[in-house]
């Protein structure tokens, strides 16, 4: 029992960073665009399959197709943001619509030309097997993964503290307005916000594909963890998207090595809404990016 | 006296026990273009058995199935369609009230024998209540938040089938249910389900309409564009949001209600998916914002197109249908209605902007 | 303009009306004569799921395989395939075509229960004008129950495959066979997939048909039986992807053997990859159904599947149960398509239909079809060998094979599947020749996963 009470602090710790790190680009784009990006999921596949395109198809060197995958991701994002955030700003319902679209299309497309049977995976494993922490024996890959995660966000933070780009963006999501009339390049902050939430999603896809599955319809289930952590942590707030995702990590640990595994994700699904009840806004104190 | 009629210039008036009035606006370019619509919509299908080989690719069978389906989807567009004018919202989880409203059919059919009528009323009642317990969102949960938390009940839905796979049937579902007619004959019956829908659609096409030209249209229209103005004119704006959200949630259900009894099994995971909800969304969007007249038209030539793709394509039906989709919403500002209305003189229909503030 | 008649308005929609009532009575009763026509298979399917891709295609493969040796009765078997899109409404739709405008009298559907459940309840009314005969591949008790039950309704459907109640005991069991007597283990887990197919096993299922009793005792007391300690029993949610917690209480519980019936809903790739970096790494790890079928699943998983035990009827030279088997599986490679268990069965259905309208003499009497099938014993399946495969036991599996208990390999390795059953294995002497058993099973070859990982490095 004491075993399973460490593991399940541990645990907290490795799902709480996991799901911040999938939950961390969404809610940059969020925070700072306010925009629901439903075309997120889409991320994880491009980064995936981009790189074993690369890599596999075209020949290249493996550390070479990750790179390019990410330097796609920022060829994209301008073309997403100019030809449908831009143009669909307006009509929110278009915009959700077309994200959705978007996104329904590149799956579909992924699944066309790479279906579940061609065995697409990525050798991204760093620390095979266990690691012992104290009495546990912890899954070398997700520690990592955590570890990676949680100093993925430190820097981020520090990003949206310290530097002036970041303090630009944080004063964009705290009042659109204001930020217009300091003359702020709105577009160029836009598109710098959303490169910089496009990051995070590809560098967690590839620290889990050696402990998940990797088929063309992965997105949409990866991007569930990330919404209901954005969600309870206040749309766009990094603080509270920083607190939901150790909340949800603790109740799936918790759940699922002392009560029963197969209710993890509906007692988290049912804690997200009860909690949205009495706080709409989520964990978040202000709807801003920090 | 029950009813009397008054005559005045371009109009009749019917008063009812002297307490209720009907107008109908005699000129004929208000109500010409709809009869003439309706009539093509009644008539059109009885077309179709002269057709054997099909019409663009569709047989008359899956033509006379894909109708149906299309008016399924119009069930639950209009509502979606309503509730999105009277609450300022975006509902990305019509299908959790669908599902919620099959379901409550399945069940009470399967276990109790109880009758298709005394369903149909369970569905819709069942399906408002929860609706009803969850209308406060509509005003506590303002724009994005509203939409998000909506997207999540799909899930937890879909998490309760199977967990309680003993009641839900999870996968399989809940087969045997009473089917609402079985003639004997295969096309008499879909001819009987296809106006049957029609008709549970036109009712509700009726009385939206009816509300969008009354008082309460104007209201809804006032809420929408501005919730500050309409406080200010003691508009009980919060009251108004989760009636509205309450009963369009329960006329959702009918459709979840229609599915069962004319499939005679109900499978609450398959309606679940992704794809529901773009058909739903899809339907309002590029039927034109805010126009309940094209969120049918956008039902129907949704639902037509894929049953086309369907036909002609193999594996790539359903990414050429979404990427058509996509065009379209580029091509269609005002969505499939706005090529109609550009035609003719606007009347006032309040529109739809979810507004960008959170 | 002039205001439109109104009196003309209603003369023209009951003229229409009228036109097409007659019309439609007209062309819906007046007997078509006969003609001498192919023999028609429509196979509904959807054909973006690999899984779903392989199963239509396996049927397309015997048809086109049995026209190459003069088709049925000398007639040529045409086929007509139409998308589902996975889906239950364009599933009926489908079905309605495929019956009505096709004219098709046999139908093969993807194994999608709740489809063939809806197909079913449609079926009973299409049955009467267009007699045909509605086949699939998969789970779900209700579609036997119903059968069995009101057969005068139901008699046109057919399950190609093994009932939950039957398969989900015997083949289970021989898992647990295999890891006692092969293996020797004593402590092992059980996860099962939390679907509706899988409650006999989780709760046990008990049922009276016409054709007798169903009792089934869930998967615990089988193990039980065997004499094997069962230390820890989960249900997977249907997507699960966070086998964690589960694995490490596995871990924690001292199990040295983890059973998971999961099937294509489950996602095995990811518990397999999260099993082998886990603590419960080196237990074995079977798994019932999925991906782990196809050889290339020692690909998906990126080489974390070293270890793993699983049916696998990807391999070239599987056992020849039939003439058949082998050819049947290089012809799919061939196509650039896997084969799991259920596509054998959708091969294997086609030929079964054929033995069955050559006992019956017409392909059109489906009546007679019908019958044929419950009686002819089919003895060209790719891998079902059991000691009788029809489908006319009077007994609960009634229009349903026997079940089928076949070989377990162990991924040892890329392009090394090895066959690790035990040739003295009873319930497989059953069901397979000695000598087959006594050259294809190497149950000496089974290694424990770290092993096998210390071997690989």
């Amino acid at each position: 029992m004491i075993e399973l009470i460490y593991l399940t602090i541990i645990y907290t710790f490795i799902f709480g960073s996991l799901y911040l790190g999938i939950a961390l680009g969404f809610s940059i784009i969020t925070g700072i665009l306010r925009v629901f990006h439903l075309a997120y999921p889409v991320l994880f596949l491009i980064v995936a399959y981009g790189t074993w395109l690369f890599w596999r198809d075209l020949g290249l060197t493996f550390i070479l197709s990750i790179v390019l995958s990410f330097i796609l991701i920022i060829i994209l994002t301008p073309i997403l943001y100019r030809f449908v955030i831009s143009k669909f700003i307006d009509a929110e319902d278009y915009l959700l619509t077309a994200l959705l679209l978007i996104f329904l299309s590149t799956e579909e497309t992924i699944n066309l030309i790479y279906p579940e049977w061609k065995g697409v995976y990525l050798p991204t494993l760093i620390l095979p097997g266990t690691v012992n922490i104290g009495f546990a024996a912890v899954s070398g890959q997700l520690l990592i993964t955590a570890l990676i995660s949680t100093i993925m966000v430190f820097f981020y933070v520090i990003f949206f503290v310290k530097t002036k780009i970041g303090l630009i963006m944080r004063a964009i999501s705290q009042d659109y307005f204001a930020s217009k009339m300091l003359g702020i390049n709105f577009d160029v902050m836009f598109i710098i916000a959303m490169i910089a939430g496009s990051i995070p999603p590809g560098i967690i896809i590839l620290l889990i594909s050696p402990v998940w599955a990797l088929n063309p319809f992965i997105g949409w289930t990866l991007f569930m963890f990330g919404l209901m952590v954005s969600v309870l942590g206040g749309l766009g707030n990094l603080k509270g998207t920083i607190i939901a995702a150790y909340i949800v990590g603790s109740i799936h640990a918790f759940i699922g090595f002392l009560i029963d595994p197969r209710l993890m994700n509906l007692a988290s699904l049912i804690a997200v809404v009860l909690i949205l009840v009495f706080k709409p806004k989520g964990l978040a104190r202000a709807e801003t990016i920090w | 006296m029950v009813m009397r009629f008054e005559e005045r210039r371009g109009r009749i008036i019917i008063h009812f026990l002297n307490r209720w009035r009907f107008e109908w606006v005699v000129e004929p370019r208000y109500w010409r273009n709809p009869m003439i619509a309706t009539f093509l919509w009644i008539c059109i299908p009885l077309l179709i058995p002269f057709t054997p080989s099909g019409v663009i690719g569709i047989g008359p069978m899956a033509l006379l199935s894909t109708l149906i389906l299309a008016n399924v989807i119009a069930i639950s567009a209009l509502a979606h369609s309503f509730q999105t004018i009277g609450t300022g919202r975006v509902n990305f989880g019509p299908h959790f009230f669908v599902v919620t409203g099959g379901y409550v059919a399945a069940l009470l059919n399967k276990s109790y024998g109880v009758d298709p009528i005394i369903t149909f009323l369970s569905s819709f009642t069942i399906t408002a209540l929860i609706g009803l317990v969850l209308s406060p969102l509509t005003v506590i949960a303002r724009g994005i938040y509203f939409t998000l938390i909506t997207l999540i009940l799909p899930s937890i839905l879909h998490e309760f089938t199977y967990w309680r796979s003993d009641i839900f049937g999870a996968e399989t579902g809940i087969p045997g249910i009473a089917r609402l007619i079985s003639t004997g004959s295969v096309i008499y019956d879909l001819y009987i389900y296809f106006y049957t829908s029609f008709i549970i659609v036109a009712i509700i096409l009726l009385v939206i309409d009816k509300i969008l030209r009354s008082r309460w249209g104007f209201i809804l229209g006032v809420i929408n564009e501005d919730e500050d103005v309409a406080i200010s004119f003691g508009l009980n704006i919060g009251r108004i949001k989760m009636i509205v959200f309450t009963i369009t949630s329960g006329v959702m259900g009918i459709s979840g209600w229609f599915i069962t009894h004319y499939y005679g099994s109900f499978t609450g995971t398959v309606w679940l998916e992704p794809w529901m909800l773009i058909f739903i969304l899809l339907s309002s969007v590029l039927g034109g914002k805010g126009a309940i007249y094209g969120t049918v038209i956008g039902a129907y030539f949704i639902v037509l197109l894929r049953e086309v793709l369907r036909s002609y394509l193999r594996e790539t039906a359903l990414l050429v249908l979404y990427i058509i989709l996509l065009v379209l919403l580029y091509l269609l500002p005002e969505g499939l209605w706005g090529l109609y209305r550009r035609r003719r003189y606007r009347e006032y229909m309040p529109s739809v902007r979810i507004r960008r503030k959170l | 303009m002039n205001p439109v008649s109104r009196k003309g308005l209603i003369l023209i929609v009951v003229a229409i009306i009228i036109i097409a009532a007659g019309y439609l009575g007209y062309i819906y009763t007046v007997p078509k004569p006969t003609v001498a026509k192919p023999v028609k298979i429509a196979i509904l399917t959807d054909f973006t799921l690999p899984v779903l891709k392989g199963q239509g295609e396996a049927s397309i493969l015997a048809i086109e395989d049995i026209n190459k040796t003069g088709g049925i009765l000398g007639r040529r078997v045409e086929y007509v395939w139409l998308n589902t899109m996975r889906k239950v409404d364009v599933a009926i739709t489908a079905y309605r075509k495929a019956l009505i405008e096709e004219g098709a009298k046999y139908v093969v559907l993807e194994g999608v229960s709740e489809e063939m459940l809806a197909l079913m309840e449609e079926g009973t009314k299409l049955y009467s004008q267009y007699p045909h005969i509605l086949m699939y591949v998969g789970m779900a008790s209700e579609v036997s129950l119903k059968i069995i039950n009101e057969y005068d309704k139901y008699k046109f459907a057919f399950r190609m495959f093994d009932v939950d109640y039957d398969a989900n005991v015997r083949r289970p069991y021989d898992y647990f066979l295999h890891a006692r007597d092969v293996l020797k283990v004593s402590k092992i887990a059980i996860l099962i997939e939390d679907a509706a197919w899988t409650y006999g096993a989780r709760e046990g299922f008990q049922a009276t048909t016409k054709l007798g009793d169903v009792k089934q005792k869930p998967l615990r007391e089988l193990a039980k039986e065997l004499g094997l300690e069962v230390v820890y029993e989960a249900k997977i949610a249907v997507g699960e992807k966070n086998f964690v917690p589960i694995l490490e209480t596995i871990a924690a519980r001292g199990a040295q053997y983890i059973f998971a019936m999961t099937s294509w809903y489950t996602d095995c790739v990811t518990l397999t990859k999260q099993w082998a970096t886990s603590a419960a790494g080196d237990a074995y790890l079977a798994l019932y159904g999925g991906p782990n079928h196809w050889t290339t699943f020692w690909d998906l998983t990126g080489g974390a599947a070293l270890g793993v035990i699983s049916g696998v009827y990807d391999i070239e030279d599987f056992p020849p149960v039939s003439p058949y088997t082998q050819s049947f599986i290089k012809k799919m490679h061939e196509k650039g398509l896997r084969v799991d268990m259920s596509a054998h069965y959708y091969y294997s259905l086609i030929y079964h239909i054929k033995a069955a309208i050559e006992k019956a003499g017409d392909p059109d009497n489906i009546d007679a079809v019908i019958k044929a099938l419950e009686e002819v014993e089919f003895k060209g399946h790719t891998i079902l060998l059991a000691p009788k495969v029809f489908l006319g036991e009077k007994s609960p599996i009634f229009h349903s094979y026997p079940a089928y208990v076949g070989f377990l390999f162990q991924f040892q390795g890329k392009d090394k599947v090895v066959n690790i059953s035990d040739p003295n294995d009873p319930i497989l002497l059953e069901r397979y020749p000695k000598d087959l058993l006594g050259k294809y099973c190497h149950p000496e070859l089974a290694k424990p996963p770290a092993e096998l990982r210390k071997q690989a490095g």
